[in-house]
């Protein structure tokens, strides 16, 4: 095996130095969701990055954690309750909006019934500048509905918090 | 060579770097540029920008749009999705508009492409980690998913990626190629590539299995039967059923009875628009927080004669292009015999049942702006100044909206006008006289300048808002004096001869000197006042209209001073041996000679006098209320 040239050894030192110092400078970070004070909804106490609307026509829960937006919705009227799937967003505080749907098709919830799901595509960044720039940052769950008739927008609001692993 | 190497590396670096440079557009961009540009990378410069309009991409749009689609701007514009340069909606929606109304090779073509970009992008591992790059991918995703019957990549080019995703897909747990975003994408993608086929979950589409998904009030699946079904029978079966589950959701009471009728009339027009003869107009009014609220700012292009129509929204710096303004879901009325107020109606595909105003019964009382089948209101941006003058007088830039012929409601945005070049009528070069120039000026608002100034060979019209006075100027002005007759070169001195010194070089000549600066042309001004008092109009444009003499030439450069001649050169000693052995020198030879001196150089010339101003003849013409009369006044 014939050895490499100097130059290019070094070059190659060189390249793959930068690589890795860049990949060693990306912190990965852990999220933790904090329920914030406005919105509709309201903290679950002892629960992290769970948030509950309550009240007469609706109780909603959505449950965000760094993998996933998790949300169960419970009809308490006696008439049909529709959400409008394919208006559901993710403002993440920063100008931009994610659509999320149900992990499955979804229809109304009957009377008296519950929906469970989860919305995807859900994505946070894990490392470097971006993730860190979560910190802080408020992210609301936009989920237009029609209760009883009328339209309706349930509005769940959640702090972001990261901390470097 | 080995060297090299490294070297190579570099070079080819840099060049890369280079070759992905982007080209320098002059911005803000109008669509009307973007479309005049035509290439990939002036439409991804332009749909950049903030408040840019995905109806450039529509070749069927009334306003300014592309007319078509080269392979090199198709492959920007999927760089520009690639790159993050333009918004994945933003994006989305243009790519959305042009595979509906280019040719149907170019729209095959355009999704051949999306295709690949779309496999490449499934198996990249920043899907999993990346927000900005799954709504990437979800732009793509969803023109797929929503694209019309009929559009779509060619089979040569889909099924084979089909295959793979399906197989990839199948793989067991441990196998997976796929994270778990890609999965649910990859998912999708093969339900809507089945739809296509007529097959749901395994099976044939049936009304019974319609029924099942009306009754769970599941429009998410429904939707996609209607768009993506094979036979057009059963599209409109899965429409019936999502008129029937909006039918049993609208708040609008009046919907609910008359449902069975109003069926037929959404399966056919997809709205239900209200007739204003029979529910006129009570009133109407904007929701506010759903509609832009921006400052138009005039460019003015004096010299062209035209104008450009820009935009200044109060959380940004930058000027931009202006913003579409949706009528559809930002302007309300209330009309008579209806139960809750109604708005535009939307699209044929939302199926909604509510009463709503019809877009061919909104017009926009504004010649500037016109009103695109979608319900937007689209400014023209390009335009040319006789268009923008009317707006001179005006304290904002208005948008009414009439419904049925009958003034609705109103947006109300600021409006200035930018500082234009100053008009400034110049003399020929040489010291020529500036021209005679008159000046019209009219206040067509308190705080509103407006000049027009010209020659005998045509009139511009410049619009200078009053706090901007101070720094504008109209004026007649000489030409520049002519620069001075360069200097005479010195002459070089001649070579020495052999042994001999070289000759000294001569001095330069003086430059001449330059010529006087044109004086410049009177100006005749005509003031004519509106409500503010002529005083104070005088006041205020004093030092703003004036005439100039011209800048002196430049005295001429000195000549060059000769260059010193060379010395001579140098002679060897010869010598020969005689008859007694001893060595005699014939010739002892010389050395080189010295080089001449060179001459100096010669003084520039002294530079020309300034002209003189010429003479501004000021009329105030009565119109306000001080009266009339005329005075003059020298500059």
């Amino acid at each position: 095996m014939r050895p490499a040239s100097p130059p290019l050894l070094l070059t190659g030192v060189l390249v793959a130095s930068v690589m890795l110092g860049a990949v060693g400078c990306a912190t990965s970070y852990a999220y933790r969701f904090e329920p914030a004070s406005g919105g509709d909804s309201s903290a679950a106490p002892g629960h992290d990055g769970l948030v509950v609307l309550d009240d007469a026509a609706v109780l909603a829960e959505v449950q965000m954690s760094e993998d996933a937006v998790d949300l169960r919705l419970t009809n308490r009227t006696d008439d049909v309750l529709q959400v409008a799937w394919s208006k559901v967003v993710l403002e993440r505080g920063n100008g931009t909006r994610t659509a999320l749907h149900p992990e499955a098709d979804l229809g109304w919830a009957p009377a008296g019934a519950t929906l469970a799901t989860r919305l995807v595509p859900f994505v946070l960044p894990r490392s470097g500048s971006r993730a860190a720039g979560y910190e802080g940052r408020l992210l609301a769950l936009v989920v237009p509905v029609v209760v009883r008739h009328e339209p309706r927008v349930l509005r769940f609001e959640l702090i972001a918090h990261v901390r470097p692993l | 060579m080995r060297p090299l190497t490294a070297y190579a590396l570099v070079v080819l670096f840099v060049l890369g770097a280079a070759g992905c440079a982007r080209p320098e557009f002059p911005m803000p961009m109008t669509a009307n540029e973007a479309a005049r540009y035509a290439s990939g990378p002036a439409l991804v410069a332009y749909l950049g920008q903030p408040d840019a309009s995905p109806a450039v991409c529509d070749l069927q749009a009334k306003g300014d749009h592309l007319v078509g689609l080269s392979s090199e701007a198709r492959s920007g514009l999927l760089e520009g999705l690639r790159s993050g340069a333009v918004k994945p909606d933003l994006w989305r929606r243009c790519v959305s508009a042009l595979a509906k109304t280019l040719p149907p090779g170019d729209s095959a073509a355009l999704f051949d492409a999306m295709a690949v970009v779309y496999r490449r992008m499934l198996t990249d591992s920043r899907l999993d980690r990346d927000p900005a790059f799954v709504a990437r991918l979800t732009a793509l995703h969803r023109l797929y998913l929503d694209r019309k019957i009929g559009l779509g990549p060619d089979a040569k080019v889909a099924d084979p990626l089909f295959r793979e995703l399906r197989a990839a897909l199948a793989l067991p747990a441990g196998k997976k190629k796929l994270g778990a975003v890609a999965t649910q994408f990859g998912q999708e993608l093969l339900e809507a590539f089945d739809l296509d086929r007529g097959d749901w979950k395994g099976g044939p589409v049936d009304a019974a299995a319609m029924d099942a998904l009306a009754v769970a009030g599941n429009e998410l699946t429904l939707t996609r039967f209607s768009e993506r079904l094979p036979v057009e029978a059963l599209r409109t079966e899965a429409r019936r059923r999502i008129v029937r589950i909006h039918v049993a959701l609208s708040p609008f009471p009046e919907v609910q009875k008359a449902a069975a009728s109003l069926e037929e009339v959404l399966l056919k027009q997809g709205h239900n628009p209200v007739s204003l003869k029979e529910h006129p107009l009570v009133r109407a009014w904007f929701d506010e927080p759903q509609t832009p609220a921006r400052d138009v700012v005039v460019r003015q292009q004096v010299w062209q004669r035209t104008a450009t129509l820009l935009g200044r929204s109060g959380d940004r710096p930058d000027l931009s292009v202006l913003p579409e303004v949706p009528l559809r879901g930002t302007l309300k009325a209330e009309l008579a015999g209806v139960s809750r107020p109604v708005g535009v109606c939307g699209k044929g595909s939302d199926l909604d049942p509510s009463p709503c105003v019809a877009v061919t019964d909104l017009t926009v009382d504004n010649p500037l702006a016109h009103l695109e089948k979608n319900g937007a209101i689209h400014l023209a941006e390009n335009l040319r100044t006789d268009q923008v003058l009317p707006w001179a007088s005006e304290a904002r830039f208005t948008l009414p909206v009439q419904v049925g012929g009958a003034l609705a409601a109103t947006i109300s945005w600021g409006l200035r006008f930018e500082r234009p070049d100053i008009l400034s009528f110049i003399g020929n070069y040489g010291g020529g006289r500036g021209p005679a120039v008159a000046v019209r000026v009219l206040q067509p608002r308190p705080d509103r300048f407006r000049f027009d100034a010209g020659t005998q060979a045509g009139t511009y019209v410049a619009i200078v808002e009053g706090g901007e006075l101070a720094s504008y100027q109209v004026k007649s002005r000489g030409g520049e004096g002519s620069t001075g007759a360069a200097g005479s070169d010195g002459s070089d001195g001649s070579s020495g001869g052999e042994c001999g010194s070289g000759g000294n070089g001569t001095d330069g000549g003086p430059g001449g000197p330059g010529g006087p600066g044109g004086d410049g042309g009177d100006v005749d001004v005509e003031l004519v006042c509106g409500a503010t008092p002529c005083a104070d109009m005088t006041a205020r444009l004093r030092g703003v209209i004036r005439s100039e003499g011209g800048g002196g030439g430049a005295g001429g450069p000195g000549g060059r001073g000769g260059a010193g001649g060379a010395g001579g050169s140098g002679r060897s000693a010869t010598t020969h041996v005689d008859s007694n052995g001893n060595t005699v020198t014939d010739d002892p030879g010389c050395s080189g000679g010295p080089s001449g001196s060179s001459g100096s150089n010669g003084s520039s010339g002294s530079p020309g006098p300034d002209g003189h101003g010429g003479r501004v003849t000021v009329h105030v013409v009565a119109n306000g209320p001080t009266g009339g009369g005329a005075q003059s006044a020298a500059p």
